[in-house]
């Protein structure tokens, strides 16, 4: 498995602009964070790509709201896109939980 | 006023315009069928296509380009404006693009497509083409205008955009030794044109496209700059992918090529394809990586 920060975006089927806005958000964290961070983005009614983390996964059962951002199985931001901001700080955390393992 | 967008045919509609601005100000949405990025038109701005067997012209297609854009220079110079050829098919004044191109190769038959600048509402432009998510990606990005322009801006007042297309018919006429003779679409022609314009070019379906809304997006750095890859799988194989980065290539279609070969391909024969595409060992190398990535987490 990979060792990289894992971004989790839940999302309408079809998106709707603010899941666009969370697409293009988490988008641009993979980009400044090559090597460090993926993305996987997950559709409502859509099948999986991966298996999604235990706390989106509890998610998705309680039927929740999108779009829903998490970080390494960590909750970001619902109902709204995220700030480049929010993402980063989330990223930031986690790399350093990460690094003091 | 009639105004539309025109998206490349490998473009991602909904990262490239603003669509819900443009449904709102009722510009049209099309995507065509050649490569290249998105761009804005309106009455002040126009687009040639030459149709040909590809066998009449020896050119590679890229002298294609440089030989096509030079009726374009030569319509500048009569205006005063000093444009060139630059890059591997733009028309540039100063750092700026007025004229933009395209190719398609179909079987024997080729298209040589461009689109002209006149008079252009700029600011229109920019903002139909500005997808407001990435308003806020605080890159130092350049605003449109800042990056194109049209030939009234150059010239400094409006201009009649009927004798431009005059003037650039005539020193395409020049350049290549021939003379055009104006004509209108058969009745045939027609029939098939408004069919295609039914059932393909008026769909949502073909213009906008399905952006890829599930999958998994991994990068990585490479010598040549970073790149991106998003992969829409199901089952073992790649329903979808999406491959972009800051990468200087020679050849400006391979990476949309490349999408298209892996579309349909099993993950493990991706690897092979992307080692069989026209791309440095690094990039190749980058990119097997990446698949491998995707493919442990699926």
């Amino acid at each position: 498995m990979s060792e990289k920060i894992k971004l989790e975006a839940y999302i309408a089927q079809p998106p709707t602009s603010k899941c666009r806005e969370v697409l293009a958000v988490m988008e641009e964290i993979v980009r400044r964070y090559p090597d460090q961070v993926r993305l996987v983005v997950f559709a409502r009614g859509m099948p999986w790509p991966e298996e999604p983390s235990p706390a989106l996964k509890y998610a998705f059962h309680k039927g929740s709201t999108v779009p829903m951002c998490y970080a390494d199985g960590r909750f970001i931001v619902g109902g709204r896109p995220p700030t480049l901001d929010e993402v980063e700080r989330a990223v930031e955390a986690a790399l350093r939980t990460k690094g003091s393992n | 006023m009639r105004r539309a967008v025109f998206v490349g045919v490998y473009q991602d509609t909904w990262s490239e315009v603003d669509v819900d601005y443009c449904r709102q100000h009722g510009i049209k949405i099309v995507r065509r069928l050649n490569g290249g990025g998105a761009v804005y038109h309106d009455l002040g701005s126009f687009c040639t296509s030459a149709f040909f067997p590809r066998t009449v012209f020896p050119h590679s297609d890229e002298e294609l380009y440089r030989l096509f854009a030079e009726p374009v220079i030569r319509t500048c110079a009569d205006y005063g404006v000093a444009a060139r050829f630059a890059g591997r098919n733009d028309v540039l004044v100063g750092q700026r693009k007025i004229h933009g191109a395209a190719q398609i190769a179909w079987y024997s038959a080729f298209v040589q497509s461009g689109t002209f600048l006149v008079n252009m509402d700029l600011a229109a432009m920019e903002r139909a083409l500005t997808p407001p998510a990435l308003k806020f990606a605080d890159k130092p990005a350049r605003s449109i205008q800042e990056r194109v322009t049209s030939l009234a801006r150059e010239v400094g007042r409006e201009l009649d955009v009927a004798e431009v297309q005059a003037r650039l018919v005539d020193h395409l006429a020049q350049l290549l030794g021939i003379e055009f003779a104006p004509d209108e679409l058969t009745a045939q022609e027609r029939a098939l044109a408004d069919e295609l314009l039914a059932v393909k070019y008026s769909s949502d379906e073909w213009n906008l496209g399905a952006r890829q809304s599930a999958g998994v997006t991994v990068s990585t750095r490479t010598p040549g700059g970073m790149v991106l890859l998003s992969a829409d799988v199901d089952g073992g194989a790649i329903r979808a992918a999406r491959i972009r980065g800051d990468l200087l290539l020679s050849d400006g279609t391979a990476l949309e090529r490349l999408e298209r070969d892996l579309a349909g391909c099993r993950l493990t024969d991706a690897p092979a394809v992307v080692r069989a595409a026209p791309l440095p060992a690094d990039l190749q190398e980058a990119l097997v990586a990446l698949l491998a990535e995707v493919a442990d987490n699926a």
